[in-house]
């Protein structure tokens, strides 16, 4: 019958207060795209970083790695690269007489999928099949992924030459996808003045041991969602399969990411119920990915459309 | 502008107003025995084919009548926002506060509450207030207490037919074991801290920071360091490692039944809790680290109260 | 199942009911012995000062005052036999349920006995109707219904029993809310034509009026009472008062002193000569329990179901117990020229050696005169010339009565005039018989009709004479014409000084205080119409008007559908949404954003609850520590896990005292 934050959640703020400052040491100036990522992960999920390159895309992934004390695995893809290649091979073994797994990159905590796109789609859905079912087979032999298991796929603007990008369906399999943009002014001079990025990386302690993080995202699903804010999030759902102008509305699976999302973004604000506020906060990054309008001639940024939806759409 | 917004909000949430609470109203025994006496007045009144009798009679039937309409109104609109009870120990009395408004726009009256045995006194309700009962149960067993399905009923006007409005919430009590046993605290295992014994000054000196280890009391951590960003961080004092008990319930297998055991548990978490001693709680599948505090009792008084399948 | 507390009964709640219960046997006061009313008061004071001084009462703690109880119990069962005889009568039962409340009144200790206590007040209202139904008595009987239902609501909450207007208030909130079930249910209840059982004796009380006796001192007693015979309106034209002669019962046997019928005949009615105007009239005759009705001589049509009798009375069939109303026509200027031989010499009959003195004066006139009028001229000159006077209070007549009147005292009121003027003729050989009634009317200008009142009852005399059939002569008219032509009230102008109840009426002769009564009456009239005279007769009549067979069968249908029809738009009335839709913590927010709307910070219907906090917390800082605390109840309740109501409150109540 406890109302307040319970004292675990309060722990868990604070200590996710830590990982985030931290975290926000090294890539400067993006506060709530950190802040997201957590989210996404504490949420498990996975995220998908789409943006230019060289705007920190791998360092961010890297430093969740560091922060949360998770092994990590980097792929590069790129268009030679075979589905074996990400989640490991079975080599007959002479000495014993049988095929023994090696498993692949795959198999560890934190995968860092670098630009997906450039992959030929046989590979990119190896790694999706793998992400949506938390688990690798071949040959007949299924072995289960590390927990907690999180990727974090990178693709840059799809309109460059010689990708594929991620058709919609897959899409759908990221629980977020975020951008991270140019830093600002300040966060620029920081970045300019300040030491290399990959030493800090390297010196970052872990703070959080991968036990600690299993039991948060346990909680994570404990976070309180009532009734009034079920309400909300179906008044959302249902304004953007109903409401002119939203070429596909948004699917279950869609509203069930933006529930928990929303329960991780209520988690990283100490909270054991969450508030509309936190469904606003999550939705550009849950929905931008998922939602079109049908003007395709102007192509509306993510945001905007995410914008669009949350503005029709009254808090009952 | 702005009362077409709130017109708009309002809109918005007669949609799908919340259900309404069924309200069933029903002479009760007076009643019946008032239309009994009604029926007698009018037998009389058409032996002597008496007219003011006819009347008087067919008042008092519309009159009971209306009174159950009256009753019916009188609970309308009353609502239960829900009940709470805070925990208690064994033999203690669990009071839980049931916590009723009023949404109409008139007052109610007579109400009562009632949940099991447990009857409130006489209570009314202001148009648009709200009122908190209190009903307290004696907590015989460890465990959880559930409160019993409540009914509001009210007698009026005329007490001659009583209404009522029923509501099941999930509202509970935990009741933690008594805190017994005359067993002392168990021997420390840290022999520094069995030296500086259990107390644990605030003024010991101040010996450094160490990283945070999920478990660690909040109130060592070091939160000066933590707003400087400088990480999560606990403070170390000079007697080496704060003083500490184990409180194991696998050390006390030689006593009587689990009962009994559960009981001395809680009465050690009590002792620890006022000589301020850190201390971890083993109930061999669950493992509290050690800690100190209100809400580190709690969790302990908690975790003993739900042990296994209570006897 | 039921867990309702014992409620404790507090002073006031007890008060409540000895206040009620005290109304209700005053209703009862006047027709019950004093003892009855004085002892129930005592035992209502012996409750009240156990309430408030605690005088115990007679529980098994105080085993004497318990057997003093018994004892009470006991002697009020063997008084009341005594007194009236029995138990079961009317009366005596209601005697016992007065004395026996106040007894119930002592051991009242918890909420049932309260109640039954209650309902038996309500039972002893009902009895009071058996004595009269007038309009102050019903009432009455309302405000004794607010206070027994006033009482029941103090008990139903002990805690408001102190707020009386309150409890009144809803009291007759109740009952206008009942009216509209009982209009129906009294107008569509089937009405049985009979008694279910037989009722005790004493059943009606005695009606007064006129009987069929007369002897000196009946029409005087009936004088003194103001109370109405009945009521009649006519529909076009009507007569002078001096012209109305309502014919009651004809008088022919005497033994000197008093007067009684003749033989019952079954010979039909002598035929009527009629002439001049016709009168066409209904009555509204209060009950006399006597089997004749009044109407006014000589009736040309009668009522259904009645007939004329030989001596030209409209006969019932059977005695009037309830207030009636009918309708006849009639002509002031009628003969009847029929009669046989037996009837004139039934009405030539004297006692033989009575009145020595009227007879040989009679003799004598008959000798200096041989025609009949003449003597009747003679007889009437006498009373007309000697010093004779009309008067309610005459001196005690000793000896014969008519000679005594004739020639000692002179003073005497209709019936002596009546009495003497009939030995006179009939000593003279003029068949004459007396005629008693009603004579004249009070107007009311207010209704349009005549009031007959008991002091309205008079008695003339017929005459026959040869030629001309029975002729009417009212020696009353010789002595004081004004008796006649202008009523009783304007022929006895001291009367008021004698007579007790019409004392009032007479000396205080203001022209409102006349119209006053004039519009009380007509009021009265209206109410016995149609309310208490409503009956299986007129339920049938007026079912016949709407052309509905009126069986029980067919008024039991349409009172079950009416009642249910006007219950259902009855509770739907009193229970029309006054609700307002959503829960208590949207609404409490709701509020809360009207009342910042108000000081022009609307909430976008989007904008979540921390957002807007934020945002009208700097735009208005000085409330922002409210909004914030408010906001922060309100997202906790609304959004918080848990069904725990505390927050809900706190908001509800925080909202109600924030002032942005």
């Amino acid at each position: 019958m406890t109302i307040l934050s319970s004292p675990n959640l309060l722990n868990d703020k604070t200590i996710l207060d830590t990982v985030i400052a931290t975290a926000g040491e090294v890539v400067v100036g993006k506060q709530h795209e950190i802040k997201l990522a957590f989210a996404c992960l504490l949420a498990r999920g996975h995220l998908l970083i789409e943006d230019l390159p060289g705007v920190g895309k791998t360092t961010l992934a890297h430093v969740l790695a560091r922060v949360l004390g998770l092994s990590f695995q980097r792929v590069q893809f790129t268009s030679d690269l075979l589905p074996g290649d990400i989640l490991g091979v079975s080599v007959y073994e002479k000495d014993t007489g049988r095929f023994s797994f090696h498993p692949g990159p795959i198999f560890a905590q934190l995968v860092l999928a670098d630009e997906v796109n450039r992959a030929t789609p046989r590979t990119q859905s190896a790694l999706l099949e793998a992400m949506e079912e938390q688990q690798v087979t071949v040959e007949g032999r299924t072995h289960t992924l590390p927990v907690p298991f999180f990727v974090v796929a990178t693709q840059n603007p799809s309109h460059q030459i010689g990708t594929f990008p991620l058709p919609e369906s897959q899409l759908d399999r990221f629980l977020m996808r975020i951008e991270l943009g140019y830093p600002d002014v300040s966060a620029e001079r920081t970045l300019l003045k300040g030491r290399d990025r990959r030493e800090m990386v390297a010196e970052i302690e872990p703070i959080l041991q991968p036990k600690a993080l299993f039991e948060m995202q346990q909680r994570v699903s404990e976070i309180h969602v009532s009734d009034a804010l079920i309400d909300y999030l179906q008044e959302l759902l249902n304004h953007s399969r109903r409401a002119p102008g939203f070429l596909a509305g948004l699917s279950p699976r869609a509203g069930l990411s933006l529930r928990s999302a929303a329960q991780a973004w209520a988690m990283l604000a100490g909270r054991s119920h969450v508030l509309p506020e936190d469904v606003q906060a999550v939705l550009p990054a849950v929905v931008g990915h998922r939602l079109r309008v049908r003007d395709r001639a102007h192509e509306a940024a993510p945001e905007d459309i995410a914008a669009r939806l949350l503005r029709e759409v009254a808090i009952p | 502008m702005a009362s077409a917004t709130a017109a708009g909000v309002r809109g918005r949430a007669e949609v799908s107003p919340p259900p309404r609470i069924a309200v069933r109203v029903l002479p009760n025994r007076y009643g019946w025995l008032m239309l009994l006496v009604l029926g007698v007045m009018l037998l009389g009144s058409i032996n002597y084919n008496n007219n003011l009798g006819y009347a008087l009679t067919f008042l008092l039937m519309g009159v009971w009548v209306m009174a159950h309409v009256h009753g019916y109104r009188n609970l309308r609109g009353i609502e239960v926002l829900g009940a709470r009870a805070t925990p208690v120990f064994v033999g203690e009395e669990a009071v839980f506060e049931v916590f009723v408004c009023n949404s109409s726009a008139r007052a109610s009256h007579g109400l009562a509450i009632s949940a099991g045995m447990v009857t409130t006194d006489m209570f009314e309700v202001a148009a648009g207030d709200s009122h908190t009962a209190r009903l307290s149960f004696p907590a015989q067993r460890r465990g959880v207490l559930p409160l019993p399905p409540v009914t509001i009923a009210s007698g009026f006007p005329l007490a001659i037919g009583t209404a009522r409005i029923g509501w099941r919430g999930e509202a509970s009590a935990t009741v933690y074991p008594h805190p017994a046993g005359a067993l002392p605290l168990p021997e420390t295992d840290d022999p520094a801290a069995a030296a500086a014994g259990y107390a644990l000054s605030g003024d010991t000196d101040f010996a450094g920071l160490r990283a945070y280890r999920t478990g660690d009391s909040l109130r060592q951590i070091a939160w000066k360091a933590l707003a400087r960003e400088r990480g999560l961080h606990v403070k170390r004092f000079a007697g080496g490692v704060a003083a500490q008990v184990e409180l194991r319930l696998r050390d006390l297998r030689f006593i009587g039944d689990p009962e009994t055991q559960l009981s001395q548990l809680a009465r050690w978490v009590m002792d620890a809790e006022r000589a301020g001693i850190s201390y971890s709680l083993d109930l061999d599948h669950v493992l509290l680290p050690a800690g100190v505090g209100e809400a580190h009792r709690e969790f302990c008084l908690q975790a003993l109260a739900h042990y296994g399948p209570p006897s | 199942m039921t867990a309702t507390r014992r409620i404790e009964l507090t002073r006031p709640v007890v008060a409540w009911l000895a206040v009620s219960l005290l109304m209700v046997v005053l209703l009862h006061a006047r027709q019950q012995p004093l003892w009855v009313c004085g002892g129930f008061l005592a035992l209502v004071l012996w409750r009240i000062l156990h309430a408030w001084r605690g005088v115990p009462l007679p529980t098994r703690d105080h085993r004497m005052l318990w057997l003093l109880k018994h004892a009470l119990a006991i002697g009020i069962f063997w008084v009341v036999y005594r007194r009236f005889g029995g138990v079961i009568g009317r009366d005596a039962g209601i005697s016992l349920l007065i004395l026996l409340i106040g007894l119930k009144l002592l051991e009242m200790k918890s909420q049932r006995e309260f109640v039954l206590v209650a309902l038996l007040g309500f039972f002893l209202l009902v009895t009071a109707f058996f004595y009269s139904q007038s309009i102050p008595v019903a009432v009455y009987a309302l405000a004794c219904v607010a206070a027994l239902l006033g009482s029941m609501v103090a008990m139903a909450l002990p805690a408001r029993a102190r707020a009386v207007g309150a409890n009144l208030r809803l009291a007759g909130t109740l009952m206008l809310q009942a009216a509209p079930l009982m209009l129906i249910a009294f107008v569509l209840f089937p009405r049985p034509g009979s008694p279910l059982w037989t009722l005790p004796k004493d059943a009606r009380h005695a009606v007064s009026g006129l009987s069929e006796e007369m002897s000196p001192g009946e029409l005087t007693r009936l004088t003194m009472s103001d109370a109405v015979a009945f009521r009649a309106a006519f529909s076009t034209n009507r007569p002078s008062v001096a012209e109305m002669y309502w014919r009651g019962p004809v008088l022919v046997k005497t033994d000197g002193r008093t007067w009684t019928p003749g033989e019952p005949s079954d010979r039909p009615a002598p035929a009527i000569t009629a002439q001049g105007v016709r009168y066409s009239y209904s009555i509204t005759l209060e009950p006399t329990d006597r089997p004749w009705i009044y109407a006014l001589e000589h009736p040309s049509s009668l009522p259904r179901g009645t007939r004329l009798s030989r001596d030209l009375r409209v006969l019932s069939g059977r005695p009037i117990t309830d207030r009636i109303r009918y309708s006849a026509e009639s002509y002031t200027q009628a003969w009847v020229a029929e009669a046989d031989s037996e009837e004139l010499r039934a009405a030539l009959q004297l006692p033989p050696d009575a009145h020595p003195r009227a007879q040989a004066l009679a003799r004598q006139w008959r000798r200096e005169d041989r025609s009949d009028e003449g003597v009747v001229r003679r007889a009437l000159q006498r009373f007309r010339d000697e010093p004779f006077v009309y008067t309610l209070s005459p001196r005690e007549i000793h000896g014969d009565p008519v000679d005594g009147f004739l020639f000692g005292t002179r003073q005497g009121f209709c019936e002596h005039y009546a009495s003497a003027f009939t030995v006179l003729m009939r000593a003279a050989q003029i068949p004459a018989r007396i005629v008693t009634g009603y004579q004249g009317g009070e107007y009311n200008p207010v209704g349009d009709y005549y009031i007959v009142r008991q002091r309205d009852a008079h008695a003339w005399v017929e005459v026959w004479l040869g030629h001309r059939g029975w002729v009417r002569v009212d020696p009353t008219a010789a002595v004081a014409p004004a008796r006649v032509q202008r009523g009783i009230d304007q022929a006895l102008p001291g009367l008021g000084a004698t007579v007790g109840e019409a004392a009032a009426d007479l000396a205080v002769d203001f022209a409102a205080w006349r119209e006053l009564r004039y519009a009380y009456d007509a009021l009265n009239n209206r109410w016995n119409h149609w309310v208490i005279s409503y009956n299986a007769r007129r339920q049938s009549a007026m079912f016949d008007e709407f052309g509905l067979r009126a069986d029980w069968r067919a008024l039991a249908l349409l009172l079950g559908a009416a009642l249910l029809l006007a219950g259902t738009l009855l509770v739907a009335w009193s229970l029309r949404g006054r609700r307002v839709h959503g829960d208590a913590i949207a609404r409490a927010y709701r509020r809360f954003c009207t009342k910042l709307a108000r000081r022009g910070h609307p909430r976008a219907p989007h904008e979540g609850p921390m957002d807007y906090a934020r945002r009208v917390g700097a735009a208005l800082p000085a409330a922002a520590a409210d909004i914030a605390r408010i906001t922060g109840l309100y997202a906790r309740a609304r959004y918080g896990p848990g069904s725990s109501g505390a927050d809900a409150q706190a908001l509800r109540s925080a909202v109600r005292r924030f002032a942005p």
